[in-house]
């Protein structure tokens, strides 16, 4: 029986990609991911999406590596055990655990309206940075706790500092399992509507696409949003194109979480612990 | 001296992002909290028909906006097209000239001496109030020379789709003052007890305009019943009606609540069961080869963006499910909080087997080893030795796929039908159209002016939703937490 | 008597770890620490360089003196201290870099060493490891987690000696290697006593008294009986020393 309910996961698992593949295969070419909609979105490709959403995802990898990873080690080697970092500890996993409705919210009132950024690229990222930073908190201080003991006091023995060991020596160990948790989290991140909803995202603009310092004020269209808001604007886009859309979704955080699991496990060989 | 140096900044460092991050906790409480304000500025909306006309009219007809009858309800500025600019004025008696026999207006001001018999409207009362506020209105009543009927009466209605029931005032009808020589029965109605009704007096007939202030005059007095806007607010919140955009809008979160919880309820319900046996494969059963690739595949279910998941169930499951079941249920939207459920339950399938099969891993081996040298089979030892062991842990699990069910947005928004209505209850709520907390969020903020109520409400419900979703989660760790300790 | 200590007491919360240790090792000779498990000998050796001060609930009275500085005063410059002492561990533990890499870390951190320099140091430790031979060819590239046991075993002590230190304290260095590896590597710890002061605690009597000359003897937290390792194993002054050597327990 047990071994039913796994073979079902994979089943459904299986037919759910798989139809989105069937689906969507016979939508994709190049022309449809490198050129943009066409008569009020009845015709032509996705370009102006797949783009907001590669941006989006690179912008809230920037912003989340930093503070993500310091907090991490903060975590797992600096703070002692006491009521406040027990606290701290707590409130970042149940904010992992936050949908990510609520983060859409926040962004809203803090990015959007309080710093007065406007429905923009730039309030996106922080949105969606806020969203990702404590899934990437957790995934840090798991990947250095995961680094055997020895290793730490064989860098101690030697007579690193504390940084120098956790810099030089423990960083390093982590390093395979800190990259997996933080590109798995960003691709998941790209993949959600609700942050975006509120704080980024823009159906469709006959603007020209550009790229330079003015479109961190813009809002950017993106594939989730372009999905979401699809379906609000009820049948407006043919069925085909919103296969291939989804396949496209699909296939941008699948190929990278793809990647992630490669490199873990890779490393997760090469250590050998 | 530099390693130190060094070491020094990084230790502030690190420990300056550590407690921002701990800190972004409180800010996001905090501006969820600081939003929701807004839905306390909200105002109280009332709205009734009243009008004088002679006793023969039928009384089952609705009073109309007919020349007769003063309408008088509360108006959002903008809503309809009616402002405090914008009163309809009342007709003069010549103006009204075989149109109609009896005629009501208000005076624009509320105080009576100030009134200028000229002055009159027909639409007068607009009347948004907070919960503290008391308000007085004047009602002038007579007949138009026309009047042929000796009897007359007053009749009153609530307005279409208010329900005076969830009103936060207490509003009476008096007679305050009865033409010379009349002597009228009392008049002293609570309209919120009795809503609708009429009382007959003797006819009064005014032959100029000016005479038109010497007949009947009634007294609406608006009191406050709640004690403040806050519980009004809150008293409306926690109601089962959810309609923040029409005329007298009602902010009953309770209807996206339930429908929210059904949804996920039944979500946990599906799942629960074959993602346990799933875990317990994973952990027990499957060769380390398999187990070593099969983990990554269900985790990689999670990561399939939820709005994908939405629209495999919009173009699939949904019209699977009418064709297969909508006669012998007889619903024909497959929009509704089964298929919602179901794609639900197949998103925290794979949350509740991965944490589940951790716990499982952290069973101690010397326990699950004692079993099996008791001669049981590795089921059995499963069954008697490690899933009892495990079990607070496996709870943690299943309330983890549960919070994270509760926030899902994209799966119900796109599902569950996107009508907030008051989930039935019977098995008809299976096939039920409805929305839920989440997803409100997401489809209302596009639409809504900043900094308002209804705006302020949504921050509301995401409050409540953060809350929820918080204690869940931080429940869940403590009591995985014991698992952990191997108790 | 390069490592000394007076009425070391040492508490992991409420528990009691050691008491009155008065402790003694000479210089450039192999001092043994033995005795059955549980007895704090290797608690003992761990709070030499202050190693035990990441355990929660660690406490210590006494005086402790490692080439004349008291590791426990306040102001000890502990990471110029843990350079003089180097450490060895029960299991271990190289870091996942190259073997190049490994050694260069501390020296290139600690004396700024780099270019030939730091080659020439890195090749001398390799050759005092005994490993030079084996990684002559590819210690540049080959990362140390591809070295077997023993070697990565051989690895850690090139490292530490490294950083040129004084004193070496072992922990059970040899428990997680085969006989053969352990063979070689009790051979250069004669070998580097001609150089360095070497503690060692072990668990095999035969070990201790082959490569010691000193031994001491630990039980429940107590320091038996401390002296030159042959007379000892030949006719110990406690009779607890004596049930122990015999194998009455442990």
């Amino acid at each position: 029986m047990a071994t039913g309910s796994a073979g079902i996961l994979v089943l459904i698992i299986a037919i759910i990609v798989g139809t989105v593949l069937w689906k969507g295969l016979p939508a994709i070419s190049w022309e449809f991911l490198s050129t943009g909609p066409q008569d009020g979105m009845t015709k032509g490709g996705i370009w102006p999406m797949l783009r907001g959403s590669i941006l989006l995802m690179i912008g809230t990898l920037i912003l989340t590596l930093p503070i993500g990873i310091l907090a991490g080690i903060w975590l797992a080697e600096y703070a002692t055990e006491s009521r406040l970092t027990r606290a701290i500890r707590a409130s970042v996993s149940a904010l992992a655990g936050t949908p990510s409705i609520i983060f859409g919210l926040f962004g809203l009132a803090i990015f959007v309206l309080k710093f007065n950024l406007g429905t923009s690229l730039l309030a996106g990222w922080l949105t969606l940075a806020m969203y990702s930073i404590p899934m990437v908190v957790l995934t840090t201080e798991q990947s250095f706790k995961e680094v055997p003991q020895s290793v730490e006091e064989g860098a101690i023995a030697l007579g690193l500092s504390k940084w120098q060991t956790t810099w030089k020596v423990m960083f390093p160990n982590a390093l395979p399992g800190i990259l997996t948790g933080l590109v798995l989290t960003v691709a998941r991140a790209a993949g959600e509507a609700p942050p975006i909803l509120l704080t980024a995202a823009i159906y469709y603009s006959t603007e020209k696409l550009s790229l330079g310092w003015d479109s961190l004020n813009r809002p950017v269209a993106n594939l989730p949003y372009h999905l979401a808001e699809g379906y609000r604007q009820g049948g407006v886009i043919p069925e085909k194109i919103i296969w291939g859309t989804c396949l496209s979704l699909m296939l941008l955080v699948l190929i990278v979480n793809l990647a992630a699991t490669i490199i873990r496990a890779r490393a997760r060989a090469k250590l050998n612990w | 001296m530099k390693a130190r140096f060094v070491d020094w900044i990084m230790e502030r460092l690190v420990a300056i992002s550590g407690i921002s991050v701990g800190l972004l906790v409180l800010s996001v409480f905090y501006f969820l909290a600081s939003e929701s304000r807004y839905a306390f500025d909200r105002k109280f909306p009332y709205g009734y028909r009243i009008a004088l006309q002679p006793a023969s009219a039928p009384s089952a007809e609705a009073v109309e906006m007919d020349p007769n009858a003063s309408v008088i309800t509360a108006h959002m500025d903008g809503l309809d097209g009616l402002d405090d600019k914008e009163s309809l004025p009342m007709p003069t008696l010549a103006e009204l000239g075989g149109v109609a026999t009896t005629g009501t207006g208000s005076p624009l001001v509320s105080n009576l001496s100030e009134a200028d018999p000229t002055q009159l409207t027909r639409d007068d009362w607009r009347a948004w109030k907070s919960a503290s506020e008391a308000e007085t209105f004047f009602l002038y009543a007579y007949g138009t020379p026309e009047l042929k009927e000796d009897k007359v009466k007053i009749r009153w209605e609530p307005d279409a789709s208010y329900d005076p029931k969830l009103g936060v005032h207490n509003i009476r009808l008096k007679l305050i003052q009865s033409p010379a020589g009349i002597t009228a029965p009392k008049v002293d109605v609570d309209l919120v007890a009795q809503p609708s009704g009429e009382i007959e007096l003797p006819a009064w007939q005014a032959k100029t305009d000016a005479e038109r202030t010497k007949g009947y005059v009634f007294k609406i007095e608006v009191e406050p019943m709640a004690a403040s806007n806050l519980t009004a607010t809150l008293g409306g919140f926690f109601k089962s009606e959810w309609s923040p955009t029409s005329q007298y809008p009602k902010y009953g979160f309770l209807a996206l609540l339930t429908s929210t919880l059904a949804i996920t309820g039944l979500a946990l319900l599906f799942a629960i069961v074959p993602s346990l046996l799933a875990a317990v494969y994973l952990r027990e059963l499957a060769p380390r080869r398999v187990r070593e690739w099969l983990k990554p595949v269900i985790e990689m279910l999670a990561s399939i963006p939820t709005v994908v998941l939405g629209y495999f169930g919009l173009m699939l499951l949904a019209p699977g499910l009418v064709s297969t079941f909508g006669k012998a249920l007889s619903f024909d939207s497959g929009r509704c909080v089964l298929t919602a459920s179901i794609m639900m339950a197949i998103l925290i399938m794979p949350t509740i087997v991965s944490i589940a099969e951790d716990t499982l891993g952290n069973v101690p081996a010397a326990l699950r080893q004692g079993g099996e040298a008791l001669g049981l089979t590795t089921m059995e030892a499963v069954r008697r030795v490690v899933i009892p062991a495990a079990k607070p842990g496996l709870l943690g699990a299943g309330m983890l796929g549960f919070a994270r069910a509760l926030g899902e947005t994209m799966i119900v928004w796109i599902l569950a039908g996107g009508t907030a209505t008051m989930i039935p209850f019977s098995p008809r709520a299976l096939v039920s159209p409805v929305r839920g907390v989440a997803d409100t969020i997401g489809i209302e903020m596009a639409n809504v002016e900043f900094e308002k109520p209804h705006y302020g409400h949504l921050f509301l419900i995401g409050l409540v939703l953060f809350l929820l979703t918080i204690s869940i989660n931080l429940y869940a760790q403590r009591v995985s937490r014991r698992s952990l300790s191997g108790v | 008597m390069i490592v000394e200590t007076q009425d070391v007491e040492l508490y992991y919360g409420k528990k009691q770890v050691l008491r009155e240790i008065n402790f003694a090792a000479p210089e450039k000779k192999v001092t043994a620490l033995i005795g059955p498990s549980g007895c704090g000998k290797s608690s003992f050796l761990r709070c030499l360089n202050r190693m035990n001060d990441r355990i929660p609930g660690f406490r210590m009275n006494g005086e402790v003196k490692v080439d004349g500085i008291n590791p426990y005063t306040k102001g000890t410059d502990l990471l110029r201290l843990r350079r003089e002492v180097g450490m060895l561990f029960q299991k271990p533990n190289p870091f996942a870099a190259t073997i190049y890499e490994n050694i260069a870390l501390a020296p290139r951190l600690h004396y700024g060493l780099k270019g030939s320099q730091l080659d020439e140091v890195i090749e001398d430790s390799l050759r005092k490891a005994a490993l030079w031979h084996e990684v002559k060819d590819e210690y540049r590239k080959k990362s140390a987690l591809e070295l077997s046991g023993g070697q990565q075993q051989r690895l850690c002590l090139a490292r530490m000696l490294a950083v040129q230190p004084k004193i070496l304290l072992m922990d059970e260095p040899c428990s997680a290697l085969d006989p053969i590896a352990s063979a070689k590597v009790e051979e250069l710890i004669v070998e580097l006593a001609r150089e360095y002061t070497v503690l060692i605690v072990t668990h095999n009597l035969q070990q201790a008294h082959r490569v010691s000359d000193i031994t001491a003897f630990f039980m429940l937290g107590e320091l038996i009986e401390l002296g030159p390792t042959n007379p000892m194993f030949e006719g110990p002054d406690q009779k607890m020393t004596q049930d122990y050597l015999q194998g009455r327990f442990g």
